[in-house]
């Protein structure tokens, strides 16, 4: 097993044996399952899945922008203020391999956050509905990457600061800043607007819910999240040029 | 075992280390000495890779620390001086955990798991949580640690700061079986310990190395040398240090040319030489005179 999965697979253990965390997968389970029961059911009617998926799929990325800077504040931050980074950086890790191992625990951890989501497609498929399974797939997919894209985020955030609740905090404004940007600017400032759409993340994923898997959208997931990644490992490496 | 040549460390408008140059042979217990914040610690962070020099160069098993980084840290060990551990873990989980992390192979793992748990007499501790363990005990899981690897060099920064003085013994001894069998480094401010457990001292005063030898032949070089001779004191040793007790006196000299030539002024005058022995300094005083000398060279 390589030194990544070594440390994945620690972080994976320190994520699923921290209670805060499964308040988080609590809440948003709740979360999605009153927004299937109460909110996507009455007002689309028993067979509009689609509606469902779409509705669905909008608020999981929304609850992703208030819990994933919860799970990845203590990622690096929490190292740093302890000082075990010492014990990473010296045992022997490079940086961009811790970097790697805690965005996968994280990312692991905020699939969890909405994996209930196809579910509902099964229970309304259960219930006599007849769910089209492409735009599923394609929704699950598009969340994958705006997840990825938002614990990138959060995992730059954890880097840059030495206390949980700052790395949260600067997590908050970040991952609510990237998805809504292109939504703030007004209408007239075309240019701006030109380009801040084209990495409109929710536009995205909206688009993904409706079956729609756009090649230059998961492009700029993956471009977005190695840049973050990139900032994280550059801001863990700053410690050598202090 | 350790090149260290013309290194400097640099932090935003203050240097740490200035043109430190020092080597280590292998097999021998080198303490670091120092006050707080002469250096030790970006010392002993430059030497684990944690950090590089601004200038100059550290080799480790013939390895440049900045070039050949994942080489030297598979030959070092190294325990902060926080002991940083993940408190939420199991002593045996966390030792397992590190022994992977340092490419100890998984068929290998647990038997070198059990050989530092032995070692550092971790056995009724295993299974504890770390966070639940007193600081001494923490202090071991640090120290099994950095040998889980079986590494060349040991690398320790202040090992027995903040323990109780059964604590500071018990990990005195431990560093000193250590020594036994591989190079070990120690940073500390606590000189008797250094004393106690290392065969060779670096001093450190603000940056730069004052000193660098046997920890006996340090002593030595800044004792003095004892005359005793029978009868009473010579007429010319009137300026001296001396002490006559009884049929005897006891004289003080600076240097081993001052003993001699006293001594043989004594045997002339018909007295009868009965000592003369180098009186070694202890390595608290030979660092207190380097210190306050270089301060007034400064």
């Amino acid at each position: 097993m390589s030194r990544v999965a070594i440390l994945f697979r620690r972080e994976l253990m320190a994520q699923l044996t921290a209670p805060g965390t499964w308040v988080l997968l609590g809440l948003s389970w709740l979360w999605l399952g009153a927004l299937f029961r109460w909110q996507v059911m009455p007002s689309a009617g028993h067979g509009d899945l689609q509606f469902m998926l779409w509705q669905g799929t909008l608020h999981a990325v929304n609850m992703q922008i208030l819990f994933v800077p919860l799970i990845t504040m203590r990622c690096l931050a929490e190292e740093k203020r302890s000082g075990t980074i010492e014990m990473l950086v010296t045992a022997p890790l490079a940086d961009h391999e811790i970097i790697i191992a805690k965005f996968g625990a994280a990312w692991f951890v905020d699939t969890l956050l909405w994996c209930v989501l196809p579910l509902y497609m099964l229970v309304a498929r259960q219930a006599g509905g007849d769910p089209d399974w492409g735009p599923v797939l394609a929704a699950c997919f598009a969340l994958l990457g705006a997840g990825a894209v938002l614990t990138a985020i959060g995992v730059f955030a954890s880097s840059i600061a030495t206390n949980q609740l700052l790395a949260a905090f600067v997590g908050l404004l970040l991952t609510f800043g990237f998805l809504y940007a292109p939504r703030l600017v007004p209408p007239d400032w075309s240019f701006t607007q030109g380009i801040l759409s084209s990495g409109d993340l929710l536009k995205q994923v909206e688009e993904s819910a409706r079956g729609i898997v756009d090649l230059v959208a998961v492009t700029f997931q993956v471009s977005m999240c190695a840049l973050f990644l990139l900032f994280a490992t550059r801001s863990l490496e700053a410690r050598k040029w202090a | 075992m350790i090149q260290v040549e013309n290194l400097t460390k640099r932090y935003a408008g203050f240097t740490a280390l200035d043109r430190v140059s020092f080597s280590v042979a292998a097999g021998t217990v080198v303490g670091f000495l120092g006050a707080n914040g002469a250096g030790k610690t970006t010392m002993l962070r430059i030497l684990s890779c944690f950090m590089p020099p601004s200038e100059g160069v550290a080799r480790v098993g013939g390895f440049d620390t900045v070039r050949e980084g994942q080489q030297v840290r598979r030959i070092i060990g190294y325990l902060p001086e926080s002991v940083p551990l993940y408190t939420d873990m199991r002593v045996h989980e966390y030792l397992h955990f590190r022994a992977r992390l340092k490419g100890v192979v998984a068929t290998d793992a647990k038997a070198a798991v059990e050989r530092v748990i032995s070692r550092c007499r971790l056995v009724e501790k295993r299974r504890n949580l770390i966070g639940a363990l007193s600081k001494g005990q923490r202090q071991r899981v640090g120290i099994a640690d950095a040998l889980v690897h079986d590494p060349r060099l040991l690398i320790l920064d202040e090992p027995t700061s903040g323990l109780d003085p059964d604590q500071r013994i018990e990990v005195r001894n431990l560093i000193h079986e250590l020594g036994a069998e591989r190079t070990v480094l120690l940073s500390t401010h606590i000189l008797p310990e250094a004393e106690a457990t290392c065969s060779h001292v670096v001093i450190i005063h603000r940056g730069r190395v004052r000193a660098s030898a046997a920890t006996a032949s340090l002593r030595s070089a800044f004792g003095h040398w004892r005359l005793v001779h029978s009868g009473a004191p010579l007429p010319d040793a009137a300026n001296a240090a001396h002490d006559a007790h009884g049929d005897r006196t006891t004289v003080r000299c600076e240097s081993q040319e001052a003993g001699a030539a006293h001594a043989a002024a004594a045997v002339r005058a018909g007295r009868s030489v009965m000592e003369l022995s180098c009186q070694g300094q202890t390595l608290e005083a030979v660092f207190l005179e380097i210190a306050s000398s270089a301060e007034g060279a400064a």
